[in-house]
């Protein structure tokens, strides 16, 4: 059995920076992979080891994605391989053009039976690319999935719901997206690490015509609403009255 | 004559949809997977989907539709299962879904970037464009229509979903996006006891509790529906106390647009401190029955 | 950290740092508790051998990953940032093989539960004549037969009242020897000696007519000759460096916290990071971070390439020992009373690093054996 993990590799958020114009500024944002993306890989690990398949991780982006490090880290987080397409005109593309390229790599990795995605990403977190690969593979797929039992041909999974709790039954192949709850993601260990540089890492060159549906009109720092920020030892003579008269005329 | 198309499963996001589809369009189209609210749309279809089949799925019934209408703007509500349908309906039209707007103007749709850390601008180049809308973002707006009444009938894809149940989620008290007071609880409550002055807090100004993502998920000590922030429910409440959670961006994004921000935390540094009206540094096992002690 | 790490050193740095932050920092009061600290440090241990980092330096043979020196420091350092006491203790599950492995019966049985995380090990040395003043300790140890009978004392035992298993340093026949006995052996008894800081199980150990095989025992006189410390010897670096990132991380884990403090900490209405004296204040500190970070990282990596230099070991936790305090002085005083509050977890860096700046030598041991490096007259090497 094959298992594809479609995930994303994108500047870690920690250290992206607002410059003085309100502009964001990436320069000392490394990439990493994408944590729900973790939580995914994590899962795809989990049900291989149950059933004896093997874990690919696919992803596409722009030639910083062909970073040692961070390869090293997808690969010590589950995977057994990895493959990407790693092209500069892949740079932020939109959910569409991701998965016509994620697609080229499916197509190339002829029967899988299922792809994971992550819950969303954590730049656009559109949580779209997963029914846009589905579509462009012609596979079933159904997102929300706290839950996975792999069965004959099938999938049975539960999916969570703004108000219910669904248990849907998924014909293989299928594209699944599922939540972070669905397992939690490891803290890779020595091993894992050790064993990431050994891993077969793929590097395709691009072969879809990438089509922009979406221009991107600004990027930068939130108007911020700007708070009072009064700020008061709970101790302090009469802040708790202060703050409970502020609550009430709030109301 | 420009055309709107609408597509929701709650009667209030359709309604507000509705509204603000008027405001765009010429004509306004709703595709409804609930009751239909009154004088919303010139045309409605409302799409019943079969027992034990996926509303997911209704992508099948409604590509033929959207091509045969072929309206320029296509308005979705954000739930989980109107992202996958979105989503289906914009692979068949070659184009992306721009998701969970927070703003709308001249077609350029304002929405989070990396959880909040930023903000972008974008616009669709795709001659039908579709959106997936917060609510509020045409709160302002006056639905109108004759509902004229369309029949789609049930296309089953190949490869169709089965749903083999379906249980009701049990909402323990108040609807956090529509309580005028929310107490949220984060890492700083250690147990279920611990929770209790919270919810005594929010039961006195009667309004629920939410929490940060930590408690929805490792610490299990909240239900995950009540988890607010990126990936969770989107509050503005009157007034939102933030109790013993630091404030991460993923969390504060979540109640940004809150009337009175009142943060209780002990530790001084917390970042919750630069996003709030007030603050109160102590605590939250005493401070928050002080608060309620004084509010009664 | 090093700046010169490989990818997987970097990889279980950054691991190790994300465990430290999401699961030492919320409990590490836990281990100034002498309620809670075993079983915190047990669960600790756990955790660090399912991420394979007790093992870090050890042969693969018992387990171990065989990395260098330098990926064992940058580890110890981040766990050093949250809890120096925690860094300390991981340098004795990961420094002590090489003397295992000279009993490879202890090694094979212990290395593998201690590297799983099952396991605690402590190294007991400190004897009541003091830690190093080997020629005046009383020999502690008799040979009969095909067994050794430990008779002795030791003070200042890291993790000796939750150890698993302890090696015990005694003077015999003049020179230095090594036992290993564990928990629950007839005629060991043990008690707690509250300290200042570092203060989960400083222990105190009796051993009375205890019973060891000469297989778990092994001649240590490679280390200490005739009463005095051997000078240079193999283990040198890597126990000396390891004991000085744990000052390291200690520094750079207030001085994290310093600055989030400042950054939101307001003074007549200006958060305390935007005025120049204290801006120049904590940049001073850098300095010294940055200083002892060179040397340390510089000693560890000639000692990986086989070509290692005391002098720049000893100068290491030279710096370690004297930067320590009043570095601490400077960062604490300015939470102010918040500082002092035990509550806050501001205080105990400053207390803990007067307990890293005497484990494993003292500075006025070090700059002996540093003098002695130096081939100054009649110079003693007075530490390892």
């Amino acid at each position: 059995m094959k298992i594809l993990v479609a995930f994303k590799i994108l500047p870690d958020d920690q250290d992206i920076r607002v410059a003085a114009d309100g502009s964001l500024d990436f320069s000392k944002a490394k990439p990493i992979v994408s944590s729900y993306d973790a939580n995914a890989m994590e899962e795809a690990a989990q049900l291989a080891k149950a059933c004896g398949a093997e874990v690919v991780g696919i992803t596409v982006g722009s030639s910083a994605i062909d970073d040692s490090k961070v390869k090293k880290n997808a690969l010590s987080r589950g995977l057994d391989r990895l493959v990407m397409v790693a092209d500069d005109t892949c740079d932020n593309l939109d959910s569409h053009a991701t998965a016509a390229v994620l697609t080229q790599i499916a197509e190339k990795e002829a029967g899988w039976d299922l792809i994971l995605c992550g819950d969303g990403s954590a730049d656009n977190y559109a949580q779209q690319v997963d029914v846009q690969l589905a579509a462009a593979l012609g596979a079933p797929s159904v997102n929300g999935v706290t839950s996975i039992k792999l069965q004959d041909g099938c999938i049975v999974c539960e999916r969570a719901l703004e108000s219910s709790i669904e248990t849907v039954e998924v014909s293989l192949p299928a594209v699944v997206s599922v939540t972070p709850s669905i397992a939690e993601a490891r803290v890779p260990g020595m091993k894992d690490i050790l064993a990431a540089g050994k891993k077969p890492v793929e590097a395709l060159v691009l072969e879809t015509d990438l089509s922009a549906s979406v221009e991107v009109v600004s990027v930068k720092a939130p108007d911020q609403a700007s708070r009072a920020c009064e700020v008061l030892e709970a101790g302090e003579d009469r802040a708790i009255e202060k703050v409970a008269a502020a609550i009430r005329a709030a109301l | 004559m420009t055309k709107a198309m609408v597509i929701a499963e709650h009667v209030d996001a359709a309604r507000e949809l509705c509204a603000g589809a008027r405001s765009l369009a010429d004509e306004v189209v709703l595709v409804a997977f609930c009751a239909a609210p009154d004088n919303c749309a010139d045309r409605v279809a409302a799409v019943e989907v079969p027992s034990g089949c996926a509303l997911d799925d209704a992508y099948a019934t409604l590509i033929p539709f959207l091509e045969e209408e072929g309206p320029e703007v296509v308005l979705v509500e954000p739930t989980k299962r109107m992202k996958s349908v979105a989503g289906r309906l914009a692979a068949y039209m070659g184009t992306a879904v721009i998701t969970d707007v927070a703003a709308l103007e001249d077609g350029v749709a304002r929405g989070m970037y990396y959880g909040g850390v930023g903000q972008r601008d974008q616009r669709p180049t795709t001659s039908c464009a579709m959106y997936t809308i917060q609510p509020g973002v045409f709160a302002e707006c006056v639905p109108s229509g004759e509902n004229q009444v369309v029949v789609l009938d049930w296309v089953a894809p190949a490869a169709a979903l089965k749903v083999l149940s379906t249980t009701p989620i049990e909402k323990k008290g108040v609807d956090l996006t529509k309580a005028d007071v929310v107490v949220a609880v984060g890492r700083g409550f250690g147990s279920a006891e611990e929770l209790q002055v919270a919810e005594d807090l929010a039961a006195s100004l009667g309004g629920g509790v939410g929490c940060t993502r930590p408690l929805a998920e490792g610490a299990d000590l909240m239900p995950a529906e009540t988890y607010i922030g990126v990936s969770g429910l989107v509050v503005a409440p009157k007034v939102y106390v933030a109790a013993g959670l630091s404030g991460q961006m993923q969390h504060m994004v979540g109640c940004a647009k809150s009337g009175l921000v009142v943060a209780v935390n002990k530790d001084k540094n917390a970042p919750v401190f630069k996003q709030c009206d007030y603050g109160l540094i102590g605590d939250v096992a005493t401070v928050l029955p002080a608060l309620t002690a004084a509010l009664s | 950290m090093s700046y010169f790490l490989t990818e997987e050193q970097e990889l279980i740095r950054e691991s190790v740092r994300e465990m430290a932050v999401n699961e030492i920092r919320p409990r590490v009061m836990e281990i100034y508790d002498v309620e809670k600290h075993e079983q915190f440090i047990r669960d600790m241990q756990k955790r660090f051998g399912e991420l394979g980092v007790l093992g870090i330096i050890a042969p693969e043979v018992v387990g171990g990953s065989e990395m260098s020196l330098s990926a064992l420091l940058a580890v110890q350092e981040e766990v050093a940032k949250e809890c120096p006491e925690l860094a300390l203790h991981l340098m004795l599950q990961c420094a002590y093989t090489p003397a295992l492995m000279l009993m490879p019966e202890v090694g094979m049985k212990w290395c593998p539960k201690v590297f799983s995380g099952e396991a605690i090990f402590a190294g007991t040395m400190t004897d009541p004549a003091g830690a190093m003043n080997h020629g005046e300790w009383s020999e502690g140890v008799v040979k009969v037969g095909d067994e050794f009978i430990i008779n002795t004392t030791k003070n200042f035992c890291t993790a000796g009242d939750i150890a698993d298993v302890l090696f015990v340093y005694v003077q015999y026949q003049g020179s230095m020897m090594g036992l290993v006995v564990e928990k629950d052996t007839p005629g060991v008894e043990l008690s707690l000696d509250p300290t200042c800081g570092l203060t989960a199980g400083f222990t105190n150990i009796s051993f009375t007519d205890v019973h060891v095989p000469e297989s778990w025992t092994c001649d240590m006189s490679w280390w200490s000759k005739d009463g005095v410390p051997v000078m240079g010897t193999v283990g040198g670096p890597a126990s000396t460096l390891t004991a000085s990132v744990c000052n390291l991380g200690l520094m750079e884990g207030l001085f994290d916290r310093t600055v989030e403090h400042c950054k939101s900490r307001t003074i007549q209405g200006k958060p305390m990071i935007e005025r120049s004296d204290i801006q120049a204040k904590l940049a001073r500190i850098k300095v010294k971070i940055e200083a002892l970070r060179a040397v340390l990282y510089d000693a560890a990596r000639l000692s990986e390439e086989g070509k290692p230099n005391m002098e720049l070991v000893h100068c290491a936790k030279v710096m370690a020992n004297d930067l320590g305090a009043p570095v601490c002085y400077e960062l604490v005083t300015l939470f102010g009373g918040l500082g002092f509050a035990v509550e806050t977890g501001v205080e105990r860096y400053y207390r803990d690093t007067l307990g890293l700046a005497i484990a494993d030598c003292t500075t006025d041991m070090h700059l002996s054996s540093l003098a002695a490096q130096m081939g100054f007259p009649g110079a003693v090497n007075a530490a390892f």
